[in-house]
């Protein structure tokens, strides 16, 4: 793996550094353009705009799915463009985690499975701090009476915080969310908000969180607009 | 976990999963099967006689000399004249003879009529001499020594009083002797050979059975008048070096045209005619194997539709090539586990239900094995197709994971 300003303590880097990046499928024309964007640790951010704006293309290149066409992105100091897929497969799986806006979650398999497919993809043991922290997760999140249910057999709302509890398992320093509200109701909404908040509260973790609602952007301290030219990024008073 | 998941997903798909296993179940017991008969029929003519350098009868064919005289297969055109078995036995080179008539039945089972040197020199399988389960080994007096499946089959015990009938014909015979009781003196215990359903008597008694009238004082005198017509002669040689000088004077120096037949040789040119019916069923079996294969290709490649978000999510979660590999290898692994576990369960119920159903075959059964090397190996290439199945498979369901990215949604 490559090391972004190396000279740079860890603490000092950007938690994510964009460069003049451009995305495109093929020999296409770019879908997305970003000239520079850095965000710190803790800084959540809110991305905007409507459908097909990039939002999702955006989060792909953030996790190392998909790879820019131009220039570099430099997660915690780390250049993705640079890593063997393998190894982005590796340092997403460790250090990001995912909430899509239809849960991504293996219907056939219960709750507390899902949850913990993390620790079985990366070979990790399953300790007892790990348990403890499955546990308080489904606690935190209202899910610990339906551990064994199969997740097909749950409401959306539900399923919505299996995925949560997934995401902030292994206390991923940038968690990443698309649309996950959009299938949800007024009040399933607001409280999966308020538990996302929370969770990256409690695990230090960066929100980065793509919506075309903008009555979700008021906690965000920072929001990119992708509907601006070039992509901008507005500052944004808690 | 990564099984856990291979299993639930596999049960997800369970009816197209079954149908699968059912068809790779199917071509195993085929492939493996026909490997089996051939081993057990192999080694049942190979078990069948040792220690014996030529088999001698009236002229004929060697194959249908060896078929009748060894394996009950068929009957002998002509006798052997008594004269003829005398001038053999006295040549130099012969070590011994054992003298076999054939001519009687009971029930079904063939009756072999032959002297002492019978129990003395008789060779089967690894040199294995004739062993009694009961009685003791005598055919003086009417007296008859019966093979382990003939006891078995028509529940005789020592003691039980036999009519024989006339013709060696597997039916029952048209003619009995009826007048000539015989009296169960001893039962053998189990071969795997034709021996196990036979029934065998002296010579002499054959002799007094078809009407040879017998005077006491003369008996030594007329002795060839008296004996029957003979089946074969099994010889031993003093030397090996010998076979073809021996050869030469069955051919040329016997006043009756003669035919020597020497096994190793004549069950390889038996077994040569039979080659096309093995080869056949493998053929078949392979035909089968590769269509199966193809069920479970489909079944993986057409399920990847399906999987999209399963594999979506995996990648998403910085699931390797590795992990996905060994998801779709797993669930290879494990339908052709199943499948060659129930296809050979099946050819093991098969290979024993084989004596209740053609009692004929039941020393096919006993010595077939359902693991030859070839069926290890038929084993092992299953296996090591489904593994290259499941990795063309993965690496689909890892490129498609790739284009899908975050994308998918449904």
């Amino acid at each position: 793996m490559s090391s972004y300003k190396a000279k740079l303590p860890i603490h000092e880097r950007p938690l994510v550094e964009i460069d003049n990046l451009v995305f495109s499928y093929k020999a296409r024309a770019p879908i997305l353009k970003l000239p520079r964007f850095t965000l710190n640790k803790s800084e959540h951010l809110f991305v905007k705009g409507p459908s097909g704006s990039g939002k999702s293309t955006l989060l792909g290149i953030l996790t190392g799915i998909l790879v820019p066409s131009q220039g570099c992105v430099h997660i915690f100091g780390e250049n993705l463009g640079a890593m063997r897929p393998s190894e982005r497969d590796r340092f997403r799986g460790k250090s990001i985690g995912y909430l899509a806006q239809m849960f991504n979650l293996i219907p056939f398999m219960s709750v507390v499975d899902n949850i913990c497919l993390p620790i079985a993809l990366h070979k990790m043991s399953f300790n007892s701090d790990l348990k403890t922290r499955v546990q308080r997760l489904m606690k935190e999140l209202d899910i610990d009476s339906l551990a064994k249910q199969k997740v097909s057999h749950l409401s959306m709302g539900q399923q919505q915080r299996v995925a949560a509890a997934r995401a902030f398992l292994l206390e991923p320093p940038l968690v990443v969310a698309d649309e996950p509200t959009s299938s949800l109701d007024e009040l399933n909404k607001n409280e999966l908000m308020k538990c996302l908040f929370a969770l990256a509260d409690q695990s230090g973790s960066t929100l980065i969180l793509a919506s075309h609602d903008l009555s979700l952007t008021a906690p965000f301290p920072k929001i990119l607009d992708m509907t601006a030219p070039l992509g901008q990024i507005e500052a944004q008073l808690c | 976990m990564l099984t856990k998941l291979a299993i639930q997903s596999m049960l997800t798909r369970r009816v197209s999963v079954i149908i699968a296993i059912l068809c790779v179940a199917l071509s195993v017991m085929l492939l493996c099967g026909s490997w089996a008969v051939e081993v057990g029929i192999r080694q049942g003519f190979a078990r069948s006689l040792a220690g014996t350098d030529v088999i001698v009868g009236a002229r004929g064919s060697p194959i249908n000399l060896l078929l009748y005289s060894l394996f009950q297969v068929g009957s002998p055109l002509e006798s052997m004249d008594w004269s003829s078995y005398q001038r053999i036995a006295k040549n130099p080179e012969v070590s011994w003879t054992i003298p076999i008539a054939l001519g009687d039945n009971h029930k079904s089972f063939r009756v072999l009529a032959s002297n002492q040197s019978l129990f003395e020199n008789f060779r089967f399988g690894h040199q294995e001499q004739m062993t009694l389960a009961q009685g003791r080994l005598d055919l003086s007096d009417f007296s008859i020594v019966i093979g382990s499946q003939v006891a078995k089959e028509l529940g005789y015990v020592i003691g039980t009083s036999i009519i024989l009938g006339h013709g060696s014909e597997v039916s029952e015979a048209i003619s009995q002797h009826s007048q000539q009781p015989f009296r169960v003196a001893g039962i053998l215990a189990p071969t795997a050979t034709p021996l196990d359903r036979t029934l065998l008597i002296s010579l002499e008694s054959t002799a007094m059975l078809h009407h040879v009238e017998e005077d006491a004082d003369s008996k030594a005198q007329h002795e060839n008048e008296e004996m029957p017509g003979l089946s074969a002669v099994f010889v031993k040689l003093k030397s090996k070096y010998a076979l073809f000088d021996f050869q030469d004077f069955i051919r040329k120096e016997q006043p009756q045209p003669l035919t020597a037949a020497i096994p190793g040789l004549t069950v390889s040119e038996i077994w040569s005619h039979f080659t096309f019916i093995e080869k056949g069923l493998q053929v078949l079996g392979i035909m089968l194997l590769g269509v199966s294969l193809s069920t479970i290709f489909l079944s993986l490649y057409t399920s990847l539709e399906g999987r999209r978000r399963e594999m979506s999510v995996l990648r998403v979660l910085g699931a390797s090539p590795w992990s996905i590999l060994m998801l779709f290898t797993l669930e290879t692994l494990i339908c052709l586990g199943l499948a060659s576990l129930l296809g050979l369960a099946v050819l093991k119920l098969g290979m024993l239900s084989i004596p209740f159903v053609f009692s004929s075959f039941s020393e096919i059964a006993l010595l077939s094995e359902i693991f030859s090397s070839e069926s290890l190996w038929a084993l092992f290439a299953i296996f090591l197709s489904g593994f290259g199945l499941a990795t063309i498979t993965a690496w689909q369901a890892y490129r498609r994971a790739l284009q899908d990215g975050l994308i998918i949604q449904s």
